[in-house]
């Protein structure tokens, strides 16, 4: 099983429990948060069946002198995807984390302070961004186990991978 | 040029001759006017304008003229302070502290790792010092975090042009303003926030009756006065107005159609997503006449010649970079941009805020490079001879992320460098909260309502006590020479920076030092290796030559030696792949595009037209806070007052905070001209004269932001909400919802009590008690009767500036 499976399906389901919850809402922030998420549920959608037939644990020849040339440290039970094939999705749901996240957090501010908007689930989607974020770091740590530091550098942002000097 | 003739405005104090003039740069607003700083027995004693610079023309406003006093002020610091475990800031060596900070840094980056220090700069530093930010905190730190209060007040000029362009730099000029014959002053008081540009405009509106100008703000502001039409917009409809425009000029047939299929790319979708906003539509929405937004797009679309320009206003409201991208696709369906008279030109708030996105202080890497392309990177470790593997990459953050990753425990190191966010930020006593949880340097000339949050204060040299160059709002490099030394015991904002890279030990990858110039101008040098061969290309450039021309507009190299006044002449737009500054982002969402997404859009050397969604304002008046509140500038005072407040003549003319009030809405509450009143929101409360008046439309209220004293309660970002542009990260300070309550004692009239009698009591004048009790004559006032008394009146005038001086 490729490694990254287990965390975006879990990630998926947190996506489509959030899509859930806020259907209903009527919210400017909401309506931005909604966008990500459905952006990240279209990626999700595209990237599980790829990780899911990726089930040989040999690289492919087409990617073993790609691997070779931008990893030393490469994960024991390669997978043999290549990063181009997941690349756009994974780009997707790390950027639009990076834009959620705070929107979401703005959101429980905005609902603290004017009480009468839905404020059912706050604590719900709060803890549903916790989690989702866990996946992403965790995500990003196979990442680079997998295909290397040099290589994710511009598809996972800095802030999801601890660089110390 | 638009200015006739020179006129020298001057500020002097000085028993006697001054010993000497040194040329520079005023430090106050984004205009960049050029002056001449009067040195009297080794002080600053005075300022002149520079009669040869062609932006001023020996012209300075108000806050210019009087901006050094600051730095004669008693109340400098003069000696670093630590704050001890007895929980007060202690004088310190700098021995002293800078060891501390280099530990503290040392700790935190070792505990927790690069993106645990966070630099928060400023914009009124010089282009050298955010340049050496930029060094230190992404190849010595390898941090992230690098913002500056330019992120309140410039971030979205940034933005929207990398959006629709592909990278920085406000493609007109104020040479364009000076002929062009459509102003569209798009959130932007300049009669107040750039008296000089407003006098250039003015002088020349009086001689030639040009340019027609269209004010778009909700207030009925000193430059909306000054206007041909003057669309006043419900607050927070910026987006839905310019929607509304854009539909109106395409249905016209107000396009150069020419123009849009050469040199743009995306007009369909942009097209399609104005294509339901009928000026009925948009009426409803803006609460503009239906008539106005004809008679609006009418000029707009006709005009042969239109610049456009925007700040806070639009910067720091809703949709704030899509409003600005909204602009620049105006001018792009019209082919209004690259030629003379034409462009948007995107305004910054303060006098170097541009010089530090241009240098990498904050937002992407030096020199406009796009923090996602590994090219780019890959350059700058060249250029600074490190390994690329420890530049970071991706997107920056704001300050407001920064907040929410020191709620979250991610930063433990805060390097605040010439900036005042105690007072600047919205909803500051959330900020407050975080900062105080986490080790704080301050860099500053005086002890500000920052202090409180501090652990080590650094006083630092202000201008004239320092030499370097910054950008105005139309990329003109301006120098500045030093013209004392700075007081004993203080060093420049470089210097500071240097000494620390010193004792952190930052190496190059030969073990070289990683910071090898020791002066502003060496520094300007290697920056201009950095800038060459980019859109900001500097290397044509010298301090010499930069006095000499009075200023430089980038880029200016062996193409252009004397500067480039307007961008995109040859209609080429920096928006290859491998060349621009952004992959750019989802115009709806802010999420960065991927180099992928990016490359198949096709621009290659096109604008790009974008989709422009309406989304309203995050909070909005409701039952328990029924008003919009708005904040901003006044022409007296500059930011938090820092240097301003310390001008004998400026705070004189306005030293108190205050709430505008509509007439009408002061009536139904019976307010009087002057009562001190509660203005209330979600996140907190102030106490503030209330100023009638007709400025507001009815329904919102004013307060300026320069106030903040923590004893004070007057400052308006004890009201204002942390929400931010998704693009930008730009806070909107221009709209959150607010409460205005009535601080009223009773009186019960007992006997024959008159109403002269009663209003004396209370420091009243009879008319203001009656007022008050929505009474007509003092014969309504019976025995028995219960009054209700202003807890306080408090004249609150303030003095109008009167720029058109001749």
């Amino acid at each position: 099983m490729n490694p990254l499976l287990p965390y975006c399906e879990a990630l998926s389901e947190d996506v489509n429990q959030v899509l859930e919850q806020t259907a209903p809402m009527k919210h400017p922030l909401i309506e931005l948060i909604r966008y990500s998420l459905e952006e990240q549920q279209e990626a999700l959608k595209k990237l599980i069946p790829v990780l899911t037939a990726d089930l040989e644990q040999i690289p492919s020849d087409d990617n073993a002198s790609h691997q070779q040339s931008s990893n030393s440290d490469q994960h024991p039970d390669q997978p043999a995807l290549s990063l181009d094939q997941i690349r756009p999705y994974l780009s997707i749901l790390y950027q639009n984390n990076e834009v959620a996240e705070p929107t979401m957090r703005a959101w429980v501010r905005a609902v603290h302070w004017i009480p009468s908007f839905e404020t059912e689930h706050t604590e719900q989607i709060r803890n549903r961004y916790k989690h989702m974020r866990e996946q992403l770091d965790e995500i990003a740590v196979n990442l680079r186990e997998i295909y290397g530091q040099a290589a994710i550098k511009y598809v996972v942002p800095t802030f999801y991978l601890e660089v110390s000097l | 040029m638009s200015w006739q003739k020179e006129r020298i405005d001057m500020n002097i104090y000085s028993q006697g001759e001054v010993d000497k003039w040194v040329y520079s740069t005023c430090n106050i607003c984004s205009i960049g006017c050029g002056c001449h700083i009067a040195v009297k027995d080794d002080k600053i004693v005075g300022i002149k304008g520079n009669g040869q610079h062609p932006i001023n023309r020996g012209r300075l406003g108000p806050k210019g003229e009087n901006q050094w006093y600051a730095n004669n002020s008693s109340d400098r610091l003069l000696t670093p302070l630590i704050r001890r475990d007895n929980g007060q800031l202690e004088p310190a060596s700098w021995e002293e502290a800078m060891e501390l900070i280099v530990s503290k840094a040392r700790e935190s980056l070792e505990r927790q790792g690069s993106n645990s220090i966070a630099i928060y700069s400023t914009g009124q530093g010089y282009l050298e010092d955010y340049y050496t930010i930029a060094k230190i905190g992404r190849a010595g730190l390898h941090t992230h975090l690098l913002d500056a209060n330019t992120r309140l007040c410039t971030a979205t000029t940034e933005f929207c042009l990398l959006q629709s362009f592909g990278a920085d730099g406000t493609p007109a000029s104020f040479d364009d303003v000076d002929v062009t014959d459509t102003l569209m002053l798009f959130g932007h008081n300049v009669a107040e926030t750039g008296t000089v540009l407003h006098e250039r405009i003015m002088q020349r509106k009086q001689r030639e009756g040009k340019p027609y100008i269209i004010a778009v703000d909700p207030r009925h502001t000193l430059t909306a006065r000054h206007a041909d039409l003057h669309l006043q917009l419900i607050p927070g409809t910026n987006v839905a107005l310019l929607n509304g425009l854009v539909h109106l000029m395409i249905k016209n047939g107000n396009i150069d159609r020419q123009f849009v299929e050469q040199y743009t790319i995306g007009f369909d979708e942009m097209q399609q997503s104005v294509a339901d906003w009928t000026p009925e539509k948009t009426s409803k929405i803006t609460g503009i006449p239906v008539e106005q937004l004809h008679e609006a797009a009418r000029v707009l679309g006709e005009t042969p010649s239109m610049v456009t320009t925007t700040l806070q206003g639009t910067f720091q409201s809703a949709d704030a970079t899509t409003a600005c991208v909204a602009i620049n696709n105006m001018h792009l369906i019209r082919g209004q941009i690259g030629k003379p008279g034409c462009g948007p030109l995107h305004m910054a708030g303060q006098p170097s805020s541009s010089a530090n996105r241009t240098a990498g202080g904050v937002g992407t890497y030096p020199a406009q490079r796009n923090p996602m392309n590994p090219q780019h990177l890959q350059e700058m470790a060249d250029l600074w001879n490190v390994d690329e593997a420890t530049l970071p990459a991706g997107p920056e953050k704001g300050i407001e992320e920064q907040l929410d990753m020191i709620e979250q425990g991610k930063v433990t190191f805060f390097w605040n460098i010439g900036t005042n966010p105690m007072v600047s930020l919205p909803n500051r006593r959330r900020a407050r909260k975080a900062l105080e949880s986490i080790f704080v340097v301050v860099q500053d000339p005086f002890l500000t309502e920052t202090a409180k949050v501090a652990d080590v204060i650094l006083p630092v040299a202000l201008w004239g006590e320092k030499e370097g160059t910054m950008e105005n709002a139309d990329r003109t490099i301006n120098v500045l020479r030093k013209a004392v030394e700075a007081p004993q015991g203080v060093k420049s904002d470089l210097q500071i920076l240097i000494d620390f890279a010193r004792r952190m030990d930052l190496k190059d990858k030969d073990g070289q030092p990683l910071i090898g110039y020791s002066t502003p101008e060496e520094c300007f040098e290697e920056w201009k290796t950095v800038s060459r061969g980019r859109p900001c290309d500097m290397t044509g450039m010298t301090y010499d030559k930069l006095e000499q021309h009075n200023g430089m507009r980038w880029p200016a190299n062996e193409q252009h030696p004397t500067g480039t006044p307007r961008l995109y002449s040859d209609y080429k737009f920096p928006t290859d792949a491998d060349y621009s500054q952004s992959y750019t982002k989802d115009q709806f969402s802010g999420r960065a595009l991927s180099r992928d997404e990016f490359v198949s859009k096709q621009a290659n050397g096109k604008a790009i037209l974008h989709a422009t969604r309406y989304l309203p304002p995050t909070e909005q008046p409701n039952e328990e806070y029924p008003t919009w509140l708005t904040t901003g500038r006044l022409v007296w005072h500059w930011h938090t007052r820092t240097k301003t407040a310390r001008s004998p003549y400026l705070q004189m003319a306005a030293p108190n905070a205050y709430v505008e009030i509509h007439e009408e809405d002061a009536a139904a509450l019976s307010i009087v001209q002057g009562e001190v009143v509660r203005i209330s929101s979600p996140r907190g409360w102030i106490e503030v004269p209330a100023r009638i008046g007709t400025a507001v439309q009815k329904g919102l209220v004013f307060v300026p932001f320069h106030y903040g004293s923590w004893e004070g309660h007057e400052s308006a970002n004890d009201l204002t909400a942390d929400f931010t542009d998704p693009l930008s990260k730009q806070p909107t300070f221009k709209q959150a919802a607010c409460r205005i309550d009535k601080l009223r004692k009773q009186h019960i009239v007992v006997g024959e009590e008159s109403a002269d009698y009663i209003a004396e009591q209370y420091q009243l004048t009879v008319e203001h008690l009656l007022q008050a009790n929505r009474l007509v004559t003092p014969y309504d006032i019976q025995s028995g009767q219960t009054l209700e008394v202003p807890i306080s009146v408090v004249n609150a005038p303030i003095p109008p500036y009167i720029p058109q001086r001749g």
